[in-house]
């Protein structure tokens, strides 16, 4: 092997660092990642497809694993820069984003699919003009209902319902406070009453 | 009014801006926040994964191997039927094919006479199946 080689491979964790590595997490490391699991599923509703926080997590390690010995059929995690959390955080994200893309990518392929131009020339997609109890309405709906139910939760709660309306649009923590003008300390309290409610 | 898309947009955003604050807090603000509440499973998922992920070579080379041994059954044979022809056979090959005994004998069964009668029925079946076994038979 050479040098370069060897060099290469010492930048990749092992499965030995990596079994090593599961044993070594904190508590808090342990309710990092699973919170963290839990919302990302949650923010994907039914486009989850029935998988839960449990699956992110296992997929993560799964492709951590075999990333180890084929870094073209999974992740590998640098373990000599990235720590093991931020590694995991990582592919949870990854992961969750093709969950995403991948039922968005099956939509339009059965929209595009089935669209059909009619005797006017006019392009009828029977996925956008879809009844309301069509699957992805459905899961629009069920969207839809859980906002409705976080708003109803911080009526009371002047600054949450700021800090969602901040999210909504889309702004960072630092846009937030300074766009509403929301003393810091006012936002991490209400940012913290949230992430309590939605636990 | 947001459109039908952005509602899902929307509950996907929020939920990513709090899974997002998650990884800046420290530790002691997750345990102020979590602790509690019930007793994290991630250590008990990333373990029953991992041995999942490490038991997968071994169940598929076990189906593998089933798989052979119901062909292997499932096709007949022109071996002696009773099972001291069948071990008298196997002794008469690997004595002028010791190269063979390498495939027959694992380290666990060194001797001959350690095989089980399945083992050696199955061996010489596995034989047939390459072709190899009937210059041994027609001197039966």
């Amino acid at each position: 092997m050479t040098d370069r080689n060897r060099d290469a491979k010492n930048e990749y964790a092992t499965r030995g660092d990596i079994e090593q590595a599961v044993e070594s997490l904190s508590s808090s490391d342990e309710l990092r990642l699973e919170k963290f699991a839990s919302y990302k599923t949650r923010g994907l509703g039914r486009k989850a497809v029935y998988r839960d926080h449990e699956d992110l997590l296992s997929e993560a390690i799964k492709s951590t694993w075999i990333g180890a010995e084929d870094p073209n059929a999974g992740r590998r995690w640098r373990n000599k820069d990235v720590s093991f959390v931020q590694h995991l955080l990582g592919a949870m994200r990854s992961i969750a984003s093709h969950w995403k893309e991948t039922v968005d990518d099956c939509e339009a392929k059965l929209d595009s699919d089935l669209t059909v131009e009619t005797e006017d020339g006019e392009m009828l997609s029977p996925v956008e003009n879809a009844p309301s109890d069509e699957p992805d309405q459905e899961r629009v709906l069920i969207a839809k209902e859980q906002l409705a139910a976080i708003f109803r939760l911080f009526q009371g709660d002047d600054d949450a319902a700021l800090v969602i309306e901040g999210i909504r649009e889309g702004w960072t923590g630092t846009e937030i406070i300074e766009r509403l003008a929301l003393p810091k300390n006012r936002y991490e309290a209400a940012l913290r009453r949230i992430r309590y409610r939605l636990k | 009014m947001p459109n039908n898309k952005s509602y899902d947009d929307e509950l996907e955003l929020l939920m990513s801006f709090l899974a997002e604050s998650v990884t800046q807090m420290d530790d002691s603000q997750i345990k102020e926040e979590y602790g509690n509440g019930p007793k994290p499973r991630t250590k008990q998922i990333l373990r029953a994964e991992l041995s999942n992920l490490r038991t997968q070579k071994l169940r598929k080379a076990r189906i593998e191997y089933e798989s052979a041994t119901r062909s292997l059954s499932s096709q007949s044979y022109d071996l002696p039927p009773s099972s001291s022809e069948q071990r008298a056979i196997l002794s008469r090959i690997l004595s002028r094919q010791p190269g063979l005994a390498s495939l027959a004998l694992t380290a666990q069964h060194r001797e001959l006479r350690d095989l089980s009668d399945s083992d050696v029925e199955s061996f010489l079946k596995q034989l047939a199946a390459l072709g190899l076994l009937d210059p041994f038979l027609e001197g039966k």
